[in-house]
Parts: structure tokens; sequence; C-alpha cells
């Protein structure tokens, strides 16, 4: 893991938290909060995949910030996950870690029953956005993807037939290898950001200034959700 | 002890802590009550007879005098905003000890007992305070704690002197007994070996310890050390000497470095406090930050083997962080293990408690712990 990401992590000033899957969905939320807010009031976590999220906010949020309601700056949570197959099931995933966490520890976290919905307890309010839209299969990659400006689509066109040529060969020659549709997703990114010239450790970050239209009406539901 | 509640006690106007384990590090900002707490959990432990031992970088519970009214109030530093009317109250689930202003006593009453000149002249060094300046002899504090649900009680004078208040059963440990010797042990600084530790250095030897130490403490440092031992160059002047491999004369400690003596310190507490608790104020100062794994790995098996329970303050990453490392056999003390960050919020001294799994956690996302 790299920790030079996770420096900033002090539960004990969190005002605004937002739970992230992984350090692009870091990079690639930083970048879309700074185009409305000051990035300073936001403390971004990746928990690093959504196995280890109740551990997460186990530890960082239940156990280190005493007292929520009398003692905290806390305001709101902002959990957001990749749907992956299945929007449905990772959000409930989400819910059961809430529901085991709160009866575990005498501070209850809200417990939203919607995605892309606010609950609130006290003064703490609480959302989870299911990445892409709530809706369809998918990852962050997969957002991106979306949001491409118009004058490269031919490329992204290109890209996307490129991968679709790549998973077909190896599916036909190892009998094992099965790509999933978020894996699919990842590489149409990586061929796309590839192609336009970005390098690997901008690709979440400084590629959406050029390749990318952080204005596209596919981003608006998210940037809501995060305002 | 497993839980402690406070009351009123300097800063501190309420905090409880439960699920404490065997060893607890404690971190937090400047002025969030570390040290508070160490002196609350030694008031609570002293007064109850208990076998507990502070190794503090300041003098313990004297630190305070306070000005009002053109008049220095010792004591008043105890009370949460300096004000007598806040009664302190400090319990765990074996012990209480509640402490309130009394103005009303009859300081001429047959059961105050009068200390004499030297615990006065002791009393007027511990706070830096002209005795002629005080300005009644009517302030006290009455002091009433539980053991086993029998009540205790004292009255304990400003200038440090004390009075019983004989009401069951007289106390096992007079207030200034314990304040004045502590004084003396915890009022220097840790990284010295002063007369006190060197005392219970003395005791530990009688019992042919002297191997353990050297193994345990001097070991982290130096494996060429091979034996210490205490002899009087001069009547009445005891002295710790080391014996060196490479060196055929006896080297005093005295010529070795502070961190040495302040980890010799810790394991001479921590081996003379078979079933009680030791406090360490500021575990970090004065240590490499390579000796840290080592020196966690010492304090998890001294702690175990004498059944003796730790708490001790930090404000280090190192220290914090190597707690958790294949060195220290992390995962085998990883029950045993607490951190408390204290937090202070608008003046509320608010505690994070973290178990060992926990702890681990926030370690790995790198979690800023020390508040």
């Amino acid at each position: 893991m790299d920790n030079s990401t996770y420096s900033d992590i002090n539960p004990a000033k969190w005002q605004k938290v937002i739970l992230v899957e992984g350090t692009h969905d870091k990079k690639f939320v930083s970048k879309i909060i700074s185009k409305f807010d000051d990035l300073q009031a936001y403390s971004i976590v990746p928990y690093n995949g959504i196995d280890n999220l109740e551990k997460v906010l186990d530890s960082l949020v239940y156990s280190q910030i005493p007292d929520f309601q009398a003692h905290t700056l806390l305001e709101k949570i902002y959990i957001t996950i990749d749907a992956d197959n299945n929007a449905g099931a990772a959000f409930s995933k989400i819910l059961q870690y809430l529901l085991n966490l709160n009866t575990k520890h005498a501070n209850q976290l809200p417990t939203p029953t919607t995605m892309n919905t606010f609950e609130k307890v006290g003064k703490i309010a609480l959302g989870i956005y299911v990445i892409p839209n709530n809706n369809s299969n998918g990852c962050l990659e997969s957002l991106i993807l979306e949001t491409v400006n118009s004058q490269y689509q031919p490329i992204l066109n290109i890209t996307n037939e490129c991968a679709k040529q790549v998973i077909t060969y190896h599916t036909e020659n190892d009998k094992e290898y099965k790509a999933t549709f978020s894996q699919e997703e990842k590489m149409k990114h990586r061929l796309y950001v590839d192609s336009i010239g970005v390098k690997h450790n901008h690709t979440y970050d400084k590629a959406t200034e050029d390749g990318f239209n952080l204005n596209s009406d596919a981003l608006q539901n998210f940037i809501n959700f995060l305002k | 002890m497993e839980s402690i509640s406070i009351k009123n006690f300097k800063k501190i106007e309420e905090l409880s802590l439960k699920n404490l384990k065997k060893v607890n590090l404690i971190s937090g900002c400047n002025n969030s009550s570390k040290s508070t707490l160490l002196e609350a959990m030694y008031l609570l432990l002293s007064v109850n007879g208990q076998n507990v031992y502070p190794l503090f970088s300041q003098g313990l519970l004297t630190r305070r005098p306070i000005l009002g009214n053109n008049v220095m109030d010792p004591l008043l530093g105890l009370f949460h905003k300096f004000n007598f009317d806040n009664p302190i109250s400090i319990s765990s689930e074996h012990a209480t000890c509640d402490i309130t202003y009394n103005n009303s006593v009859n300081t001429n009453s047959e059961d105050i007992l009068i200390v004499p000149e030297s615990d006065k002249h002791a009393g007027s060094n511990m706070t830096q305070i002209d005795l002629a300046k005080i300005s009644t002899p009517s302030r006290l504090i009455d002091v009433n704690f539980t053991i086993d649900n029998i009540s205790f009680g004292f009255l304990l004078y400003e200038r440090g002197s004390v009075k019983l208040k004989s009401t069951q059963q007289e106390i096992t440990r007079a207030p200034c007994e314990f304040i004045n010797e502590h004084n003396n042990i915890v009022g220097s600084n840790t990284n010295i070996f002063n007369m006190t530790s060197t005392s219970a250095l003395s005791k530990l030897i009688n019992q042919n310890q002297e191997d353990a130490i050297v193994k345990k403490a001097l070991h982290l440092f130096d494996e060429n050390i091979k034996a210490i031992a205490i002899t009087s160059p001069m009547p009445n002047f005891p002295e710790v000497f080391i014996q060196h491999s490479k060196y055929d004369k006896k080297i005093p400690l005295s010529s070795f470095g502070g961190g040495m003596k302040k980890v010799l310190n810790i394991v001479t507490c921590i081996m003379n406090s078979r079933n009680g608790v030791v406090l360490i104020d500021e575990i970090d100062n004065g240590i490499h930050y390579s000796i840290v794994p080592k020196l966690w790995k010492m304090i998890f098996e001294l702690s175990t083997e004498y059944n003796c329970q730790i708490f001790a303050t930090t404000h280090s990453k190192e220290y914090t962080r190597y707690v958790v490392d294949k060195e220290t056999n992390w995962s085998k003390y990883k029950d045993d293990f607490c951190f408390i960050t204290l937090n202070d919020y608008n003046g509320a001294i608010v505690p994070s408690i973290l178990d060992g799994t926990q702890f681990e956690t926030a370690l790995e996302y790198n979690s800023e712990l020390r508040g």
C-alpha cells in the first residue's frame, strides 16, 4: 500500500469524510470536488476494496470519533462503491456493514434506505453512491469513460474495439481466462488514456483536464451527490 | 484496572475510560490532559494503598500553584476550573477517591494530626510557596475513598501536611507521605537515575535479579554489558556501576546516556510492581527510534511476567507505529493492548479508544492517531 497517499487521515479533524474504494477514486473525486469547493474541507479516505470497508469504518470512524453528536466536527459521510456486476448487492453490503457496526457501538450512523440519498441522525448525514450511476453495472472507469470529450469519441471507439478484441483473444486462447465487466472497463480506460498520451500516474486526475469533460451530463448525478 | 472515571480533576471535567488493557498507550495534543490522566490514576491507586509506580518527567500533583487574590493556593490547581466548589471524584471498578474542599473543619480538633516541621519544609519545597503568605489555616481538602466498600477519609492541608479525620480506620499511607515521597521520585526527569531509582534497583539486586535487568534493559543498548552492581565509593552515597566486556574497570552508570537510564528506570519499576501499575509520562523522551521495537517487546514481556499494568503517554509516531512490529511479537500481545487518544473538543476532554485490531487497521491506513 502506498502509505504516502494516506498521510492526511486524521479522524479527530474530520468534518466531511468521503470513503472511496481506492487511490484512483481518491484522485478522481479530489479533482471533481476541487471544481466546486475547497478540497481542504474534505477528508478522502481510500478503504482499499469493499472487503476492508467494515474494518475501516470500525477503526477509523466509530472508534476514533467518540460521541459523534456531542464532540466532533463530523457532519457528512459519503461512501462510494463500484457496482461491478450488481449495484443493488454492493449497496446492500455497505448497509449490512453499517447495521453490524451500529449494533456493536454506542455511536450510531445513519442507514440510508436508497442509493444516492442522505439519511440523517442528529447532525450527521450519510449517503451511499454506487458508481457509475446507482443502477448500471460498472466501476469508476465506466463513469469516467462516459465523460470523454466529443472530439475524442472516434479514438474511444477504436480503443473500446481494441479492448474487446484483446479480451476475445485471451478468452479463445486461455480456457481459464475470464474478464469481469469491471476488468473490461478498466482495460478500455487504460487503452484510451494511453492513446491520448496521458502518463499513467496522471490517469485519474490530470487526464480529466484534457480528454474528459467534467461538465458532462454523465457526471452531474455524482457531482450533486458530492456537493 | 479495567475502567476509570474522573470528574472535576484539573482540566478534566468528566472523563470515562473503559476496556483498559494490560499495556495502554495514550496520545493527544499538548494540554489534552494525558499527564493529568496519569496523575488521577496515581492519586486513586495511591490513596487506596495499591502498588503503583510513576515515572514522570515533572513533579506529580504539584505543578500548579495558582495565584488568586494575591494568595498562592497550591491545591486549587487540582480542582476543575480552579474552583473548590467542583468536588473531585476519581473511581475505578475497585476503588474511589473523592476530594472536596471543606473550610468548616475545626483545625484545633483533636483528630487533627500535627505534622513535624520537616514535613512542612517538604511541603513548602513541593509547591514553591511562601508559607507566610498562607492566609488562614482553614484551607483543607477532605479526601474520602473506599476499598472493598469500607470508607476511609483524611484531610489534606494545603501546606502538604496531613490531618487524619479518623473516620473509621486509619489509612495505610498518608497523603503527605505519598506526595512527598513521589515528589522525590517523579520530580526529576526520568532520564536521571536518582537515589530512589538506585534504591529500587538495589531491591531487585538483593533478589538476584541483576542478570534479568542486564538482559531486559541494558542489552537493548549494548550487548557487551556484562553486569550491573551498586557500590558506595563514599558512605551513604551508593552508585550504580556497569561492568563492560571491553573495559577492565567498572564504569559508573552516570557515564552512560539518558536513554539507557530511562529504560533502566522503566525496567526497574515494572520488576518492582508485580500485580501493580506503572505510569510512564512521555515514554519517548530520550530514546532513539531503533530501540523502540525492542523496548515494546520488553514491556509486553515484563508486563505479562509481572502481571503489571502499564499506562504510557507519547507524542511520538515511532512509539505508536512500532508497537505493531515483528520484533515486538505483536500478534501474541495484540489482545493485551489498548490505544487511547485524548481530544480537546472546546474544552471537553474526549477519549477515543482503539483495541488491538482497530489500532492495527488505523496504522495500516496511516491514520493520525496522535490527536
